[in-house]
Formats: C-alpha cells, structure tokens, sequence
C-alpha cells in the first residue's frame, strides 16, 4: 500500500500501514525513496544494484531509524535509489537486501535531500490488527 | 492569541513557568501581532519543553520566525551552564552550521547585461540539487583538515583570499572540532560534496542592494545603494545530517545514563561535561567548518564565473560577512551582573553581537557585526547589526529568515512552478533549479514575511537594519 503524507509544516511526515512489521519497515523504505527522489510506483523495474544491511538495535524505533538511516547513507554514497527491498525482522535484529538502479538525475532529480529520521517524531500503533507508522523526514 | 502566554511588551511574549510541568525558565517569544496569527501550538510547547532541561540559563527564547521544528523550535536559543548544563542535537538541527553569506561587486544591475546567461552558468559552476557531486576530489587527510581549519582550508587550498577568513563568525572555525568523533560513514558522504549547494530551502541569489537604512553601518560592511551581491545559504551537506543522526543515537543513550528527565525525546542531550557531550560538540564543530570552507568553495566558484563573464578580478568581490544559524557554541555572557561561559545554541537564529564583542573582526567592532538574513525565494533579504539590547536580552541573537507558513504539499496544490516563475520574472526575478516542484515548495506565499520578521527584531532591538537587497536571479538547490 502507498503511503500517505500527513500535514506538516517544515518537514515530511507519512504514514505507513503494514500487515507486519516486516510490511512497514519495507513500506517506510519505499516512501524514503518516493520522498527522496520522486519515486513513482511505474518507475520501479529491474533493480540491477544490491546492497545487503544487518543490524541489531535495542527496540524496534531504533531498528526502524537505523535502518532508514542506513538506507539514506547507502543510496547517497553509492549513487543508487532503491526500487525494492526485501527485509526481515525478528525482535530485536534486522536483515535486508536492497534492490536498485543507479540515481539518473533527469529520471530521480525530483525529490527532496532527506537529512535525517526523526527518532521521536516515529510512531508505530497497532489498530485493528494493523500495524500504523507514523514517521518524519528532515527536510 | 495563543492561550496562556502573557504579554511582556508590544513585541514581547512569555510562556511563563507552569505551561508545561518541569520548566527550569521561561519562555520569552519575540512576535508581532500579525506573525501570532501563524503561531503553530506544537512550536510554543516545544520552547517550553526546551525550558525544562537542565541547566539551562535565564529564558528558553524564540526568534519572531519560530515554527515547529525537530526538539527546539525553530528560531529557538538557549544557553546552557558549563558546570550543570547540557549539549543537545536538537538545539542545532540536522544541517550543522546551516547558514549565510553575503559577497559584494563592484557591479550595479545594467552591468548584469544578460541575467539567464549568468545564472546558467553560475549553476554549472555550482552543484545544485538532489544527488549532486563536486568536482573536487578530497583525500581523507584533506577532509580532516576541512574540519579543523574551516574557511582557512579553503583559502589556504587556493579557494579564496585571507581577507575572507576574518569576516566570517568564529573567523571561519570553530575551535574543539574533533575529526574523530566524526564517523567514518560522515566522512564517506563528505568527501565528494564539498562545494555543493545542496536542495531544499538553500540557494545562491544574485541580488541589489535596493535600499540603505544605516549608511554609516552599510559603509562599514562595505555596501552601497545599487550594488549588486550575491547571497549563498547551505549548510554541512550530508556530513553534518550524518553527524547528527549518529550522535543522536549516543545522546538518547546518554539520557538514561546519566538519568536526565526529559518532556521529549527529540531534546536527547548529554552535560557538556561528559564524553558523549564532548563527543557530539566535537563533531558539530567539524561539521560547522566543513559548512564554512564549503560555502568558501562556493563562493571561490561563484567568483569566478563573474571574473570571466564580467572581467573582475576576486579582490574587488569582497566578502561582506558570513553567519551560522544552526550551531552550538561556548560564549561569555553577563548573567545577573556576573560574566559567565555558557553553551548557547542557536537554532534556526544568527548571532547578532553588538558594539565591542572580541569575536568580532576589529572592522566591525564599533558597529556590531553584520547580520545576514535570508528572505524566501523573490523576496527581501536584509542586512542587519547587532546591538548591545541583544547582548542583554538574547545572548546576542536573532532571527534567521522567514520562516515557513505553508507545508511543501500545501505550497504546491496552491501554485504550480510554472506560476511561480512567471510571476517572479513579471518582477524581474530569473529562477533556475532542478525541477519545477523545486520552485512552488519554496514559492514566496509558503513563507511568513520576512520584512515582518525583520521589522519585529528591529523594532525591539535585537539586531538593526542596515540594508535591504531584492532578488535578481536565484538558483534554488
């Protein structure tokens, strides 16, 4: 499911909706990147770059922003704008292969320079069996 | 008229002790009437949320261009005690000595001849938007040099002229930057963005200076009526956001350890007396030179784009001044009659130094230090002074710009980009940026008025008018 941008004056908040956390971590990546470089969902094709991320946090917020924050360290410095990702999350511990395509300005120049996720402004809830991330972009 | 606050003064408001539970100080807002229209509930708890941490000295204090920010507002100040206070990456924000410069010409606007022709080629000389690289291949020793020496890096590397170093705050470096408590993944982001704008609100403005109000200040800065500058605003690039989000994660832990209340999370702090505040002060300040010498590389860049279109030589295109507005610094301060060293965070607000400060260049010394803020795209931008009033009443700081009114989602269901550019080229103003949705985020109706806000610190005193200048040509990032 797409996510939804919430009002927000400065910044981008959004909100994510997953069966599992495995789903938000996964749909909070995707909108990272639909906020980062103007992702459309046409423009996600073969993703020929690989990336692999393992990390262990304390609690599941942390796991979340050091994975988001891993993802904009790894898409800035490698030049690439993930298009999928596989993640998988148990407790405490994250492992995630990240798919994507070399950043082709003409094609991802339309987004914003995300600066950084804000650890308290992140909200997972759990309604009617949902899981429901609210979470803010520093832009 | 935001409930509980009490009215201090025409331009003068408090968020008294009691509006949120644990308030050390408090509040003090500096507003109009016109700007309390736009007050956001979530901006004044987070001032008074900021008065709740330790240490804290005298007033948690906001700029007239407050909004909602991360941890402190924007336009927030607060200084901190060294023996009980703390440091906190919330009083500094994600872009690390985000701030301001203002470059002088011997030009007047006829001289400009062909305003689209200069700004293309000002943006081929200036990386510009999401994704931009420079041309500049640092070595990590180059890279740690940047970090400690700042500004002086740069003139030393050939990107500039000495003359340029004194008339930046803190001479272009801050002092106690500490290249190892900058990440190795910092680095790796700031290695190859050195001299790049970056996207957002940053942008270099070609600009006339439109009207003098000081002339004996406006001669002093090296600014006349006619004069065309140019403005650059950006900050510490990916480095500075890197360094950030690393030492949050430190400074959450540190809260725990070292048993810290906090009324929010996003003011994760640590004493300036512990490894992790020292730590993270170390950091910030390599961070806020690496955003120093890369403005000078920006400015080198822009120098000679007009030495070659209008045949100047770099001398005659002096640096009119250079200030932070996202920074953390050890300062002297009069506290109840007593000179005392504090930490004063600014975020999202200059400092404004008055008459006689030893910080200053000795040129500026008589005057105040000049004072840059920015307006939004198409707008005023302004020089300003710093005053004694200042040095009194907000550890010698003010505003630092507009400051937003509209969400970018707003802005661009409002006016499209396409309109925004017609309507600034009506007005003479040529825009250039990477994407149209570039242009309506930052459209001139998104921001608060900057000629109010500025007109609110003039008339309370925390910092003067010296000089207005319109925009010409912008390049947003």
């Amino acid at each position: 499911m797409p996510y939804e941008e919430l009002p927000h004056t400065a910044d981008i908040r959004v909100r994510v909706i997953g069966a599992t956390h495995r789903e938000i971590f996964r749909e909070a990546a995707q909108a990272l990147m639909a906020v980062m470089y103007g992702l459309q969902s046409s423009q996600q094709t073969i993703s020929p770059v690989r990336h692999e991320v393992h990390l262990t946090e304390e609690d599941t917020g942390l796991l979340l922003h050091s994975f988001l924050s891993e993802v904009i360290f790894l898409s800035e410095t490698s030049g690439t704008v993930f298009t999928a990702f596989e993640v998988n999350v148990l407790e405490d511990q994250l492992d995630a292969v990240l798919l994507g395509v070399p950043f082709d300005p003409d094609v991802h120049g339309m987004g914003h320079e995300v600066k950084g996720v804000s650890l308290s402004g992140m909200r997972i809830l759990n309604k009617e069996g949902q899981n429901v991330l609210e979470i803010l972009f520093d832009i | 008229m935001q409930e509980g606050l009490v009215r201090l003064g025409s331009l003068v408001w408090e968020v008294p002790i009691g509006f949120v539970p644990g308030m050390r100080v408090p509040g003090r807002i500096y507003l109009s009437e016109a700007l309390m229209s736009s007050l956001e509930d979530g901006a004044v708890r987070q001032l008074a949320n900021v008065a709740t941490m330790p240490g804290i000295v005298s007033h948690a204090l906001a700029m007239p261009d407050i909004h909602w920010g991360y941890g402190f507002p924007i336009g927030g100040v607060a200084a901190f005690s060294m023996e009980d206070g703390v440091i906190s990456p919330g009083g500094v924000g994600f872009d690390i000595n985000c701030g301001v410069r203002l470059m002088g010409t011997p030009l007047v606007r006829k001289d400009l001849g062909d305003v689209r022709g200069l700004l293309e080629e000002l943006y081929r000389a200036v990386p510009t938007g999401v994704g931009a690289k420079s041309s500049l291949r640092l070595s990590g020793q180059a890279l740690d040099a940047m970090m400690v020496q700042g500004s002086s890096w740069a003139e030393q590397e050939g990107y500039g002229l000495p003359a340029d170093i004194r008339r930046c705050e803190d001479a272009g470096a801050m002092a106690g930057a500490d290249p190892a408590a900058v990440s190795q993944k910092a680095k790796q982001r700031g290695m190859p963005q050195a001299g790049t704008l970056g996207a957002g609100n940053h942008f270099l403005e070609v600009q006339e200076v439109k009207e003098v109000y000081d002339p004996a200040a406006a001669a002093a800065f090296g600014v006349r009526e006619g004069q065309v500058c140019v403005m650059v605003h950006c900050g510490s690039r990916g480095l500075g956001h890197q360094v950030c989000t690393d030492h949050l994660l430190t400074l959450e832990r540190a809260v725990k350890k070292y048993q810290i209340a906090l009324s929010d999370r996003q003011l994760a702090c640590a004493p300036l007396s512990s490894p992790e505040g020292k730590a993270y002060y170390g950091a910030m300040a390599a961070a806020a030179n690496y955003a120093w010498a890369n403005r000078q590389l920006i400015m080198h860049n822009t120098r000679d784009v007009l030495r070659r279109l209008y045949h100047i030589p770099h001398e005659e295109m002096p640096l009119i001044y250079d200030v932070a507005h996202n920074v953390a610094k050890m300062e002297e301060h009069e506290v109840e009659g007593h000179r005392v060293r504090l930490c004063v965070h600014r975020k999202g607000a200059t400092r404004a130094f008055g008459p006689g400060r030893e910080e200053v260049a000795a040129e500026f010394r008589e005057t105040g230090q000049p004072v840059i803020i920015p307006g939004s795209m198409g707008t005023s931008s302004f020089l300003l002074k710093g005053t004694a009033h200042a040095m009194a009443a907000t550890f010698g700081s003010t505003c630092h710009g507009a400051g937003r009114l509209l969400s970018r989602t707003a802005a661009k269901k409002e006016i499209s980009g396409r309109e925004v550019t017609e309507s600034l080229a009506r007005n003479g103003i040529v825009v250039k940026a990477p994407h149209p949705g570039a242009i309506a985020e930052e459209a001139p109706a998104a921001y608060k008025s900057s000629a109010e806000v500025v007109r609110v610190v003039h008339e309370s005193g925390i910092s003067l008018l010296v000089a207005r200048l319109e925009p010409i040509g912008v390049i947003k990032g």
